[in-house]
Protein backbone atom coordinates (compact mmCIF):
# COMPACT_ATOMS: atom_id res chain seq x y z
CA UNK A 1 0.00 0.00 0.00
CA UNK A 2 1.31 3.37 -0.84
CA UNK A 3 0.65 5.85 1.99
CA UNK A 4 0.49 9.39 0.77
CA UNK A 5 0.85 12.30 2.96
CA UNK A 6 1.57 16.02 2.56
CA UNK A 7 3.50 17.55 4.73
CA UNK A 8 3.58 21.72 4.04
CA UNK A 9 6.61 23.40 5.09
CA UNK A 10 4.68 25.75 7.53
CA UNK A 11 5.78 29.18 8.34
CA UNK A 12 6.91 28.71 11.47
CA UNK A 13 9.18 25.86 10.41
CA UNK A 14 10.30 27.69 7.19
CA UNK A 15 11.20 30.75 10.34
CA UNK A 16 12.98 28.41 12.28
CA UNK A 17 15.43 27.31 9.63
CA UNK A 18 15.95 30.65 8.24
CA UNK A 19 16.64 31.43 12.07
CA UNK A 20 19.55 28.84 12.02
CA UNK A 21 20.89 29.95 8.67
CA UNK A 22 22.23 27.17 7.36
CA UNK A 23 21.42 23.58 5.93
CA UNK A 24 22.72 21.77 9.13
CA UNK A 25 19.61 23.59 10.86
CA UNK A 26 17.65 21.33 8.14
CA UNK A 27 18.12 18.25 9.61
CA UNK A 28 15.33 17.21 11.82
CA UNK A 29 14.68 14.45 14.65
CA UNK A 30 15.35 11.83 13.58
CA UNK A 31 12.79 9.08 14.02
CA UNK A 32 9.92 11.29 14.38
CA UNK A 33 6.87 10.56 12.87
CA UNK A 34 5.04 12.74 10.41
CA UNK A 35 7.04 12.86 6.97
CA UNK A 36 8.29 16.19 6.72
CA UNK A 37 9.86 18.10 3.59
CA UNK A 38 12.51 21.03 4.39
CA UNK A 39 12.57 23.18 2.05
CA UNK A 40 15.50 25.58 2.06
CA UNK A 41 15.27 28.58 1.32
CA UNK A 42 11.60 28.66 0.92
CA UNK A 43 10.35 31.22 -0.87
CA UNK A 44 13.06 30.75 -3.17
CA UNK A 45 13.49 32.34 -6.61
CA UNK A 46 14.40 31.15 -10.29
CA UNK A 47 17.84 30.66 -10.37
CA UNK A 48 18.96 30.31 -6.66
CA UNK A 49 20.09 26.62 -5.56
CA UNK A 50 17.31 25.29 -3.09
CA UNK A 51 17.91 22.67 -1.15
CA UNK A 52 15.31 19.31 -0.38
CA UNK A 53 15.48 17.68 2.70
CA UNK A 54 12.66 14.75 3.30
CA UNK A 55 12.29 12.71 6.62
CA UNK A 56 11.04 8.98 5.32
CA UNK A 57 10.02 7.53 8.56
CA UNK A 58 6.53 6.37 8.94
CA UNK A 59 6.35 2.98 11.71
CA UNK A 60 4.49 1.02 9.48
CA UNK A 61 6.39 1.41 6.69
CA UNK A 62 9.84 0.17 7.96
CA UNK A 63 13.15 2.33 6.78
CA UNK A 64 13.80 3.81 3.22
CA UNK A 65 16.97 3.72 1.62
CA UNK A 66 16.52 5.74 -0.81
CA UNK A 67 14.33 8.68 -1.98
CA UNK A 68 13.48 10.78 -5.18
CA UNK A 69 12.56 14.33 -5.85
CA UNK A 70 9.75 14.72 -8.57
CA UNK A 71 11.66 17.58 -10.19
CA UNK A 72 9.28 18.08 -13.60
CA UNK A 73 7.17 20.37 -12.17
CA UNK A 74 10.16 22.50 -11.85
CA UNK A 75 11.47 22.49 -14.76
CA UNK A 76 14.23 20.11 -13.73
CA UNK A 77 15.00 15.93 -14.13
CA UNK A 78 11.57 13.74 -13.38
CA UNK A 79 13.15 11.27 -11.14
CA UNK A 80 16.08 13.65 -8.89
CA UNK A 81 18.01 11.08 -6.72
CA UNK A 82 18.63 11.99 -3.33
CA UNK A 83 21.51 11.82 -0.77
CA UNK A 84 21.22 9.57 2.14
CA UNK A 85 22.88 11.80 5.70
CA UNK A 86 24.24 10.46 8.28
CA UNK A 87 20.53 10.17 10.02
CA UNK A 88 18.45 7.33 8.68
CA UNK A 89 15.27 7.86 6.51
CA UNK A 90 16.33 11.46 5.81
CA UNK A 91 17.43 12.58 2.38
CA UNK A 92 18.89 15.55 1.09
CA UNK A 93 19.29 17.37 -2.40
CA UNK A 94 20.35 20.38 -3.68
CA UNK A 95 18.61 21.63 -6.69
CA UNK A 96 19.17 25.12 -8.90
CA UNK A 97 15.69 26.33 -9.62
CA UNK A 98 15.27 26.93 -13.74
CA UNK A 99 15.62 31.04 -14.51
CA UNK A 100 12.64 30.27 -16.13
CA UNK A 101 10.56 29.08 -13.60
CA UNK A 102 7.42 31.36 -13.44
CA UNK A 103 6.82 33.08 -10.08
CA UNK A 104 3.95 31.01 -7.82
CA UNK A 105 3.50 27.77 -5.55
CA UNK A 106 4.83 24.45 -6.56
CA UNK A 107 4.11 21.18 -4.97
CA UNK A 108 7.19 18.94 -6.05
CA UNK A 109 6.92 15.30 -4.47
CA UNK A 110 9.19 12.87 -3.05
CA UNK A 111 9.03 9.15 -2.60
CA UNK A 112 10.77 7.00 -0.63
CA UNK A 113 12.28 3.67 -0.99
CA UNK A 114 9.60 2.69 1.74
CA UNK A 115 6.64 3.29 0.38
CA UNK A 116 6.45 6.71 1.65
CA UNK A 117 5.57 9.97 -0.43
CA UNK A 118 5.42 13.28 0.57
CA UNK A 119 5.12 16.78 -1.14
CA UNK A 120 5.90 20.51 0.56
CA UNK A 121 5.13 23.91 -0.24
CA UNK A 122 7.54 25.86 -2.37
CA UNK A 123 7.28 29.34 -3.31
CA UNK A 124 8.94 31.13 -5.77
CA UNK A 125 9.32 34.28 -5.86
CA UNK A 126 9.96 36.63 -8.88
CA UNK A 127 13.37 38.07 -9.55
CA UNK A 128 12.55 41.76 -10.80
CA UNK A 129 13.79 41.86 -13.76
CA UNK A 130 14.43 44.99 -14.88
CA UNK A 131 17.35 47.60 -13.73
CA UNK A 132 16.35 50.06 -11.27
CA UNK A 133 15.74 53.86 -12.92
CA UNK A 134 17.28 55.51 -9.98
CA UNK A 135 18.45 59.16 -11.26
CA UNK A 136 17.70 62.35 -13.33
CA UNK A 137 20.57 62.71 -14.79
CA UNK A 138 20.91 65.81 -12.68
CA UNK A 139 24.63 65.43 -12.57
CA UNK A 140 25.23 64.29 -16.48
CA UNK A 141 23.47 66.64 -17.75
CA UNK A 142 22.97 69.99 -15.98
CA UNK A 143 25.01 72.72 -17.41
CA UNK A 144 26.48 75.72 -15.08
CA UNK A 145 23.52 77.87 -16.47
CA UNK A 146 24.25 80.73 -14.25
CA UNK A 147 27.56 81.83 -16.03
CA UNK A 148 25.71 81.57 -19.38
CA UNK A 149 23.64 84.50 -17.57
CA UNK A 150 26.71 86.06 -16.17
CA UNK A 151 28.12 85.83 -19.29
CA UNK A 152 25.31 87.28 -21.33
CA UNK A 153 25.01 90.00 -19.08
CA UNK A 154 28.55 91.16 -19.59
CA UNK A 155 27.81 91.00 -23.25
CA UNK A 156 24.68 93.50 -22.92
CA UNK A 157 26.72 95.83 -20.48
CA UNK A 158 29.57 95.35 -23.17
CA UNK A 159 27.44 96.58 -25.78
CA UNK A 160 25.35 99.06 -23.79
CA UNK A 161 29.28 100.81 -23.05
CA UNK A 162 30.25 100.27 -26.41
CA UNK A 163 27.14 102.01 -28.03
CA UNK A 164 27.93 104.86 -25.20
CA UNK A 165 31.53 105.19 -26.59
CA UNK A 166 30.97 105.09 -30.06
CA UNK A 167 28.53 107.53 -30.01
CA UNK A 168 30.10 110.27 -27.60
CA UNK A 169 33.30 109.30 -30.27
CA UNK A 170 31.27 110.72 -32.96
CA UNK A 171 29.54 113.29 -30.86
CA UNK A 172 33.37 114.48 -29.98
CA UNK A 173 34.39 114.39 -33.76
CA UNK A 174 31.99 116.69 -35.38
CA UNK A 175 32.81 119.97 -33.04
CA UNK B 1 41.14 107.69 -21.77
CA UNK B 2 38.57 106.67 -25.03
CA UNK B 3 41.07 103.95 -25.45
CA UNK B 4 40.66 102.91 -21.63
CA UNK B 5 37.01 102.70 -22.30
CA UNK B 6 37.84 101.02 -25.42
CA UNK B 7 39.58 98.25 -24.31
CA UNK B 8 37.20 97.92 -21.46
CA UNK B 9 34.10 97.55 -23.50
CA UNK B 10 36.21 95.00 -25.60
CA UNK B 11 37.14 93.17 -22.50
CA UNK B 12 33.38 93.25 -21.62
CA UNK B 13 32.29 91.46 -24.83
CA UNK B 14 35.31 88.89 -25.03
CA UNK B 15 34.47 87.80 -21.21
CA UNK B 16 30.32 87.83 -21.84
CA UNK B 17 30.95 85.35 -24.57
CA UNK B 18 33.81 83.52 -23.02
CA UNK B 19 31.16 82.54 -19.97
CA UNK B 20 28.50 82.39 -21.91
CA UNK B 21 30.15 79.48 -23.74
CA UNK B 22 31.53 78.07 -20.73
CA UNK B 23 28.01 77.88 -18.85
CA UNK B 24 26.56 76.14 -22.10
CA UNK B 25 29.28 73.67 -22.48
CA UNK B 26 30.44 72.43 -19.19
CA UNK B 27 28.51 70.83 -16.42
CA UNK B 28 27.89 71.90 -13.19
CA UNK B 29 28.15 69.01 -11.30
CA UNK B 30 30.73 66.07 -12.60
CA UNK B 31 29.08 63.14 -13.23
CA UNK B 32 28.43 60.32 -10.27
CA UNK B 33 31.91 58.66 -9.88
CA UNK B 34 31.76 54.61 -11.30
CA UNK B 35 33.60 51.97 -9.21
CA UNK B 36 36.51 50.74 -10.97
CA UNK B 37 36.54 48.22 -14.04
CA UNK B 38 38.21 44.95 -12.26
CA UNK B 39 40.96 43.60 -14.24
CA UNK B 40 40.17 41.31 -16.62
CA UNK B 41 36.39 41.46 -16.72
CA UNK B 42 34.90 44.73 -18.03
CA UNK B 43 31.84 45.60 -15.47
CA UNK B 44 31.90 42.48 -13.63
CA UNK B 45 33.83 42.31 -9.77
CA UNK B 46 36.21 39.43 -9.60
CA UNK B 47 33.72 36.40 -7.99
CA UNK B 48 32.96 37.94 -4.31
CA UNK B 49 32.47 35.71 -1.87
CA UNK B 50 28.49 35.04 -1.75
CA UNK B 51 28.69 35.96 -5.67
CA UNK B 52 27.09 32.60 -6.07
CA UNK B 53 23.54 32.21 -4.61
CA UNK B 54 24.70 28.80 -2.63
CA UNK B 55 27.90 29.92 -1.41
CA UNK B 56 28.05 31.82 1.65
CA UNK B 57 30.30 34.73 1.81
CA UNK B 58 33.01 34.68 4.10
CA UNK B 59 31.73 34.36 7.53
CA UNK B 60 33.49 37.29 10.16
CA UNK B 61 36.21 36.28 12.28
CA UNK B 62 34.76 36.08 15.78
CA UNK B 63 37.68 37.96 17.59
CA UNK B 64 37.23 40.65 15.17
CA UNK B 65 33.71 41.08 16.07
CA UNK B 66 34.27 40.99 19.78
CA UNK B 67 36.99 43.09 19.84
CA UNK B 68 34.41 45.48 18.30
CA UNK B 69 31.75 44.61 20.17
CA UNK B 70 29.23 43.12 17.52
CA UNK B 71 27.44 39.77 17.65
CA UNK B 72 27.90 37.96 14.94
CA UNK B 73 24.83 35.70 14.97
CA UNK B 74 22.53 36.72 12.29
CA UNK B 75 19.49 39.46 12.87
CA UNK B 76 15.73 38.72 13.27
CA UNK B 77 13.64 40.35 10.98
CA UNK B 78 13.25 43.44 11.21
CA UNK B 79 12.39 46.10 8.60
CA UNK B 80 15.35 48.66 8.25
CA UNK B 81 14.89 52.05 9.01
CA UNK B 82 18.30 54.38 8.38
CA UNK B 83 21.19 53.69 6.53
CA UNK B 84 24.57 55.28 7.79
CA UNK B 85 27.69 55.04 5.62
CA UNK B 86 30.52 57.31 7.19
CA UNK B 87 32.84 56.80 4.32
CA UNK B 88 30.75 58.70 1.86
CA UNK B 89 29.47 60.82 4.77
CA UNK B 90 25.65 59.19 3.90
CA UNK B 91 23.27 59.24 6.37
CA UNK B 92 19.27 58.48 5.40
CA UNK B 93 15.95 56.86 6.11
CA UNK B 94 15.27 53.65 4.65
CA UNK B 95 11.37 53.10 3.27
CA UNK B 96 9.74 49.60 2.44
CA UNK B 97 8.75 49.67 -0.87
CA UNK B 98 7.57 46.48 -3.34
CA UNK B 99 7.07 46.03 -7.07
CA UNK B 100 5.05 48.35 -9.40
CA UNK B 101 2.03 46.54 -11.27
CA UNK B 102 4.88 46.08 -14.06
CA UNK B 103 6.86 44.08 -11.94
CA UNK B 104 9.62 46.36 -11.84
CA UNK B 105 10.91 47.36 -8.66
CA UNK B 106 10.17 50.08 -7.07
CA UNK B 107 12.47 52.94 -5.81
CA UNK B 108 11.87 56.61 -3.95
CA UNK B 109 10.01 59.19 -5.49
CA UNK B 110 12.13 61.46 -7.50
CA UNK B 111 10.86 64.43 -5.33
CA UNK B 112 12.74 62.32 -2.57
CA UNK B 113 16.33 62.41 -3.44
CA UNK B 114 17.50 61.64 -0.17
CA UNK B 115 15.36 58.95 0.34
CA UNK B 116 16.39 54.94 0.01
CA UNK B 117 13.81 52.12 -0.31
CA UNK B 118 14.47 48.44 1.08
CA UNK B 119 13.42 45.68 -1.95
CA UNK B 120 10.41 44.55 0.95
CA UNK B 121 9.85 40.89 -1.17
CA UNK B 122 13.60 39.96 0.05
CA UNK B 123 15.02 39.70 2.89
CA UNK B 124 15.86 42.19 5.76
CA UNK B 125 19.36 43.53 6.27
CA UNK B 126 21.45 40.66 8.75
CA UNK B 127 18.79 38.52 8.18
CA UNK B 128 19.73 35.48 5.66
CA UNK B 129 19.87 36.34 1.93
CA UNK B 130 20.58 39.00 0.24
CA UNK B 131 18.39 42.72 1.40
CA UNK B 132 18.38 45.02 -1.24
CA UNK B 133 18.71 49.23 -0.79
CA UNK B 134 18.13 51.47 -3.85
CA UNK B 135 18.70 55.34 -3.77
CA UNK B 136 19.18 57.89 -6.60
CA UNK B 137 22.24 59.36 -7.94
CA UNK B 138 21.03 62.27 -8.70
CA UNK B 139 17.64 64.63 -9.38
CA UNK B 140 17.10 68.14 -11.21
CA UNK B 141 15.79 69.67 -7.97
CA UNK B 142 18.99 69.34 -5.59
CA UNK B 143 21.87 67.82 -7.91
CA UNK B 144 23.99 65.07 -6.58
CA UNK B 145 21.04 62.72 -4.65
CA UNK B 146 21.73 59.98 -1.26
CA UNK B 147 23.90 57.65 -3.55
CA UNK B 148 25.45 59.74 -5.65
CA UNK B 149 29.29 59.08 -3.72
CA UNK B 150 28.36 55.29 -4.04
CA UNK B 151 30.54 54.43 -6.73
CA UNK B 152 33.51 55.87 -4.44
CA UNK B 153 32.68 52.74 -2.08
CA UNK B 154 35.79 49.74 -1.77
CA UNK B 155 35.58 46.68 -0.09
CA UNK B 156 36.75 46.70 3.44
CA UNK B 157 34.14 50.32 3.62
CA UNK B 158 31.34 49.66 6.37
CA UNK B 159 28.04 50.26 5.78
CA UNK B 160 25.66 50.65 9.16
CA UNK B 161 21.64 50.00 8.58
CA UNK B 162 19.37 50.54 11.80
CA UNK B 163 16.43 48.20 11.79
CA UNK B 164 13.15 49.10 13.84
CA UNK B 165 13.73 46.52 16.57
CA UNK B 166 16.58 49.41 17.06
CA UNK B 167 19.22 47.10 16.46
CA UNK B 168 22.78 47.79 14.19
CA UNK B 169 23.39 45.61 11.59
CA UNK B 170 27.20 46.15 10.14
CA UNK B 171 28.38 45.38 7.24
CA UNK B 172 31.30 45.59 5.25
CA UNK B 173 31.88 46.05 1.30
CA UNK B 174 33.41 43.04 -0.42
CA UNK B 175 32.86 44.16 -4.01
CA UNK B 176 31.48 46.89 -6.12
CA UNK B 177 30.59 46.94 -9.70
CA UNK B 178 28.95 49.13 -12.63
CA UNK B 179 26.78 47.09 -15.15
CA UNK B 180 25.14 48.05 -18.35
CA UNK B 181 21.50 47.99 -17.73
CA UNK B 182 20.82 45.14 -20.55
CA UNK B 183 22.93 43.13 -18.27
CA UNK B 184 22.19 43.59 -15.15
CA UNK B 185 23.34 40.70 -12.88
CA UNK B 186 19.47 40.56 -11.36
CA UNK B 187 19.88 37.04 -9.99
CA UNK B 188 23.14 37.43 -8.54
CA UNK B 189 21.76 40.40 -6.77
CA UNK B 190 18.54 39.06 -5.69
CA UNK B 191 19.45 35.15 -4.76
CA UNK B 192 19.76 34.20 -1.70
CA UNK B 193 22.62 34.08 0.31
CA UNK B 194 23.00 31.66 3.34
CA UNK B 195 25.36 34.00 5.37
CA UNK B 196 23.77 37.51 5.39
CA UNK B 197 24.65 39.62 2.70
CA UNK B 198 23.44 43.35 1.36
CA UNK B 199 23.13 45.34 -1.92
CA UNK B 200 23.27 48.93 -2.79
CA UNK B 201 21.74 49.77 -6.19
CA UNK B 202 21.65 53.19 -7.63
CA UNK B 203 22.19 54.62 -11.48
CA UNK B 204 25.37 55.37 -13.32
CA UNK B 205 27.36 54.77 -16.47
CA UNK B 206 26.65 57.39 -19.69
CA UNK B 207 23.26 59.13 -19.27
CA UNK B 208 21.11 58.63 -22.73
CA UNK B 209 19.30 62.08 -23.35
CA UNK B 210 17.07 60.46 -25.53
CA UNK B 211 15.51 58.17 -22.95
CA UNK B 212 16.10 59.99 -19.72
CA UNK B 213 18.11 57.16 -18.21
CA UNK B 214 21.33 56.37 -17.06
CA UNK B 215 22.62 53.55 -18.98
CA UNK B 216 24.08 51.83 -16.17
CA UNK B 217 23.63 50.79 -12.46
CA UNK B 218 26.13 50.69 -9.73
CA UNK B 219 25.86 47.95 -7.51
CA UNK B 220 27.46 47.47 -4.21
CA UNK B 221 27.98 44.15 -3.11
CA UNK B 222 28.46 43.72 1.17
CA UNK B 223 28.32 41.16 3.33
CA UNK B 224 27.38 40.52 7.06
CA UNK B 225 29.89 41.68 9.78
CA UNK B 226 27.63 41.60 13.19
CA UNK B 227 25.44 43.35 14.83
CA UNK B 228 25.04 45.82 18.10
CA UNK B 229 22.38 47.27 20.09
CA UNK B 230 23.89 50.91 19.88
CA UNK B 231 22.60 53.35 17.05
CA UNK B 232 24.59 53.95 13.72
CA UNK B 233 27.65 56.03 14.00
Amino acid sequence: MRVVTYAAATAGLAAAILAGGAPAALAGPAGTPGQIVNIFPNPSAPGTSTTFQVNCFLQSSGQATSATLSGSQLGLADQIPMQATSQQNVFITTVVLPTSLAPGTYNPEIDCSNGVSASATLQVNAVPSPAPETGDGATSTTTNGWLTEVGLGLLGVGAVAGGVVLRRHRTGSRT
Amino acid sequence: MPRLVQALVVALLVAGLALAYAGSHTLRWSPPPAPPKWAGRDHHPPRPAGWEADRPADRPDPADAARHGYQVEPMSSSAPVSISIPSIRVRAKVIGLGLTKGGDVQVPPLAHPFLTSWYDRGTTPGAPGAAVLFGHVDSAAVGPAVFYNLGELRPGDLIYITLKDKRTGVFKVYSAALYQKATFPALAIYSYTSWPSLRLITCGGAFDTSTGHYLGNTVVFAQYVGQRAAAAP
